[in-house]
């Protein structure tokens, strides 16, 4: 089912002098390759250099190591995006790759205000999430007018205004062609082609030399049929739509049928090896016997988020929503990340002492784990408050705070231990205080013993450090 | 003003192009032009266009041959594998028996959650959180038991007549030494309340204190005697074979807590198993849940794990799947008025982002093989109840693929 490729497989493509070529063994060269820690496009400028006979070993590499699924390129630049490129059912077997990009919708009879302002709100959009930001990555551009010439004039605009990679949407050649012409060598992808306009948009793409989606409303053999025919004229750039119900009671098919194509595609069938869009924002209208207590904008808008989670679990490469409210865009961006994080890659940072601002003597010092989560947090809370001080990322192993108490990863000794091996002399600092994270609460007594500090309880999330140490620090001198 | 590109007006680019002689064309093959000749097209189009001429309709019509497009769909049929790995179905487990009037069974997956080539045998369940005393609560959680704060068999009732709780949990809290020390004989009445109050399935929590909760679950297991509780938890660090007895014996499920370890899950499971003799349909798993953005990620492979490991044949792990879905409200993200990072975007109105935090995690979950959700607050509980239901449902509604939110004004 899943493809994945064995270092056994890679080792004879190798050359024998891994060790002076990649300063590693070949072994670990083709293990690098095989978990795709080393990509193969990162060995080309070795290869080239050996004799001709490896030109053909790496071929030979480069297909065994391609994706299963396709990886396609939308936009054009810096903020160029690939989709795709995955291997596997289930992330934690390998991982998976290439985030989807959240794709927010404008439309053509927009005023210039009301289109700029949500372009602005679009690429302005930042979530602050261990130690950077999660963002949206591109605009949905649909055609409300059905006229070619407004389409074309709000894509030249939004152009002019944005360099996020666009999708342009219309099933009208005319219309699509005008935009195309508007964003010529931006590259953005084509929704959609079906089978009432294919030859039109199948010209389009070639002409234009850019991705088209195909979209069959969940038909399969038509989605294969589409794939295969396009394929055969010329077009290798495809994203396939599997068909997103407009409303919830259809979900089932929608997502039974990502589950078919990713599996298709990854059991080896050619025509279904490409990226998948969800449309979310086709999800929006509510069944009809729901009967909510919510403003009805609110219903659409967790309709949207729950469609663009559950389709990001199961195999979405790119998605397009409507929604830009806090409480849609929060989870989506979080979705997206936590699925496509590395499984295989804990998530922490060097447990030693960071110093945040400018501390001195007077400043305060606090501990947390070296889980980045929580080191992250910590450290921009009280940098974006203003605060100097000095903050000990403990070794947990990676674990936060709550969990390395209950588990004995984080005690009085071990916290005693960090900061001898950082260095770090409570004897030199005016308070020789140290404040505790509120979920450390119970180390409290342990530590003044065995460190011989004072030591205070801060609040139970970090959020409120900025407060806390505004009523709390600096404290009674220690006598 | 616009000037026309005229086909005639081709002869004059081609002699230019000839002069340079880069390109070599006779105008009447143009008709049947490939490769490099369909590249020269385009340019020409894209050069008329670029000095202000439309083309006339006799180069557009040779334009428009630059790309051969199939006259016909290629006859092409869908198929795909059913997922053969998966050889053993997940035990099913009964809930509430006794006096429970509305008693149900999870559990009987023979697929990864909603997967097509196996119907899901029980949809998901959700059981609402009672506490035995007022606790602090986010204020969007709150607002929906000001009333019931102080009376746990209220808040039970109105939880399953007016939130539709399929179970109710009491969670025991007041017995924790450094809360209130409430005896394990007390917290056992306030179990029977319990069970007087509503006629559905009830979970019973202790305190989370590993010292006193043997003892209260123990009480407690034995006041709801033969009424098929779900007995919450036993644990790797504490007695746990008191508790598994207990669950035993008054005739309880009982739920083997464990903390993002599927090889510690394993060892307790089989450790309740041989050790305290429960039975194979008596025993429920909650591998522990982290909030999105606070760690669901590893929460989920933990889960999507444990389960395919179940399904692919480990006898170990082929149990129901429980969540503290209510850990959601443990993030920031749910509770908090506004964001504490000054460079964060706005994050919008708390009282509508901590519900999709709960329903967020919880679907996350569902997908990876969760059955059972522990949840608070009620719109979390109606939405994850509502897409869990659709996707488990036996049946398909075909509801429109249609396009219409590509010309919609919003």
């Amino acid at each position: 089912m899943a493809k994945q490729v064995s270092p056994l497989n890679i080792y004879p493509l190798l050359p024998d002098d891994c060790e002076s070529l990649f300063g590693t063994s070949k072994m670990a060269v083709a293990t690098q390759l095989a978990g795709k820690k080393m990509k193969v496009s990162d060995v080309k400028e070795i290869y080239d250099k050996l004799p001709p006979e490896f030109a053909e070993k790496y071929e030979k590499l480069a297909d065994l190591l391609s994706p299963a699924i396709r990886e396609i390129e939308i936009g054009a630049g810096d903020k160029k995006i690939i989709i795709g490129g995955d291997d596997v059912m289930f992330r934690h077997t390998l991982s998976f790759y290439n985030k989807p990009p959240v794709a927010v919708d404008v439309w053509d009879t927009m005023s210039d205000d009301e289109l700029f302002e949500r372009i602005n709100k679009i690429q302005s959009f930042q979530k602050f999430y261990v130690g950077d930001f999660l963002y949206l990555d591109m605009i949905a551009v649909r055609s409300t007018s059905g006229n070619p010439e407004t389409f074309g004039k709000c894509v030249e605009k939004i152009i002019a205004h944005s360099d996020l990679p666009l999708i342009l949407c219309t099933k009208d050649a005319k219309i699509m062609r005008a935009g195309l012409d508007a964003a010529d060598g931006k590259n953005p992808l084509m929704y959609a082609c079906d089978v009432k306009n294919r030859k039109e948009m199948t010209t389009l793409a070639l002409e234009f030399d850019v991705p088209i989606v195909i979209t069959a409303a969940g038909n399969l053999d038509e989605t294969k049929s589409l794939s295969a025919t396009l394929q055969k004229d010329g077009v290798s750039k495809i994203v396939i739509d599997p068909g997103t119900a407009s409303y919830s009671a259809g979900f089932k098919k929608t997502f039974q049928n990502f589950i078919k194509l990713r599996k298709a595609g990854l059991d080896g069938d050619k025509d279904l090896a490409f990226p998948l869009i969800a449309l979310p924002i086709a999800a929006r209208k509510s069944n009809p016997r729901a009967n909510e207590k919510l403003p009805q904008e609110i219903v659409a808008d967790y309709h949207e988020t729950i469609t663009a989670s559950a389709l990001t679990v199961r195999y979405a490469d790119i998605m397009i929503i409507h929604g830009l409210g806090g409480h849609e865009l929060l989870p989506i961006v979080h979705v997206t990340d936590m699925i496509y994080t590395d499984p295989r890659t804990p998530s922490s940072v060097e447990p030693k002492l960071y110093q945040i601002g400018n501390p001195d003597s007077s400043s305060p010092v606090l501990f947390t784990t070296n889980f980045a989560l929580t080191y992250y947090t910590v450290e921009s809370d009280l940098a974006s408050a203003g605060f100097d001080g000095y903050v000990l990322a403990v070794n947990t192993g990676g674990l936060g705070v709550e969990a390395a108490v209950a588990g004995g990863q984080l005690t009085a000794e071990v916290v005693k231990k960090n900061f001898e091996e950082a260095r770090f002399n409570f004897e030199e600092t005016d308070y020789q205080t140290l404040v505790l994270p509120g979920l450390a609460a119970r180390l409290q007594n342990e530590i003044e013993k065995s460190m011989n500090i004072a030591a205070v309880v801060g609040p139970m999330d970090s959020g409120r450090l900025a407060k806390w140490l505004e009523e709390n620090w600096p404290p009674e001198k220690k006598t | 003003m616009t000037r026309k590109m005229r086909y005639s007006d081709l002869e004059k680019l081609f002699q230019i192009l000839q002069t340079e002689g880069k390109t070599d064309l006779q105008l009447s093959d143009l008709s049947g032009a490939k490769g490099d000749e369909k590249e020269l097209l385009a340019r020409i189009s894209q050069i008329s266009s670029l000095l202000g001429c439309e083309t006339d309709s006799e180069l557009e019509a040779l334009l428009s041959n630059a790309y051969p497009v199939s006259d016909t769909l290629a006859a092409a049929k869908f198929n795909v594998a059913d997922f053969t790995q998966f050889k053993q179905s997940i035990q099913e487990v009964t809930l509430g028996a006794g006096s429970r009037k509305k008693p149900f069974v999870i559990g009987g997956e023979k697929t990864m959650p909603y997967f097509f080539d196996a119907a899901m045998p029980n949809i998901n369940r959700v059981t609402m959180d009672v506490f035995d005393m007022p606790v602090g609560l986010a204020k969007s959680v709150r607002s929906n038991y000001e009333d019931v704060l102080e009376d746990p068999a209220a808040w039970a009732k109105k939880s399953v007549n007016e939130f539709g709780a399929d179970m109710i949990t009491i969670h025991l809290v007041s017995t924790d030494p450094a809360i209130k020390d409430t005896s394990a004989k007390e917290a056992a009445k306030t179990v029977e309340e319990i069970l007087q109050a509503v006629d559905v399935p009830i979970v019973i929590g202790g305190s989370g204190n590993p010292q006193k909760d043997p003892e209260v679950l123990e009480k407690a297991a034995e006041a709801a005697e033969g009424e098929r509780a779900l007995i919450a938890s036993a644990n790797l660090n504490m007695d746990y074979q008191r508790v598994g007895n207990a669950a035993k014996k008054y005739g309880h499920v009982i739920l083997s807590w464990t903390q993002m370890d599927i090889n510690a899950q394993k060892e307790l499971n089989r450790k309740l198993f041989r050790q305290c003799g429960i039975e194979q349909d008596g025993l429920i798993m909650d591998p522990t849940t982290a909030a999105l953005g606070y760690g669901l990620d590893y929460a989920y492979s933990n889960m999507e794990r444990i389960r395919m490991a179940g399904l692919t044949g480990d006898a170990e792990l082929a149990y129901p799947l429980s969540s503290g879905t209510t850990n959601a409200w443990g993030a920031r993200e749910a509770w908090m008025i506004a964001s504490p990072q000054a460079a964060d975007s706005d994050w919008g109105d708390r009282e509508y982002r901590g519900p999709i935090w709960e329903i967020i995690t919880g679907m996350t979950l569902a997908l990876a093989g969760n059955d059972l959700f522990m949840m608070m607050h009620p719109k979390a509980v109606q939405f994850l109840k509502e897409f869990t239901g659709i996707l488990g449902n036996a049946s398909t509604v075909d509801s429109e693929m249609n396009d219409d939110w590509l010309t919609e004004v919003y």
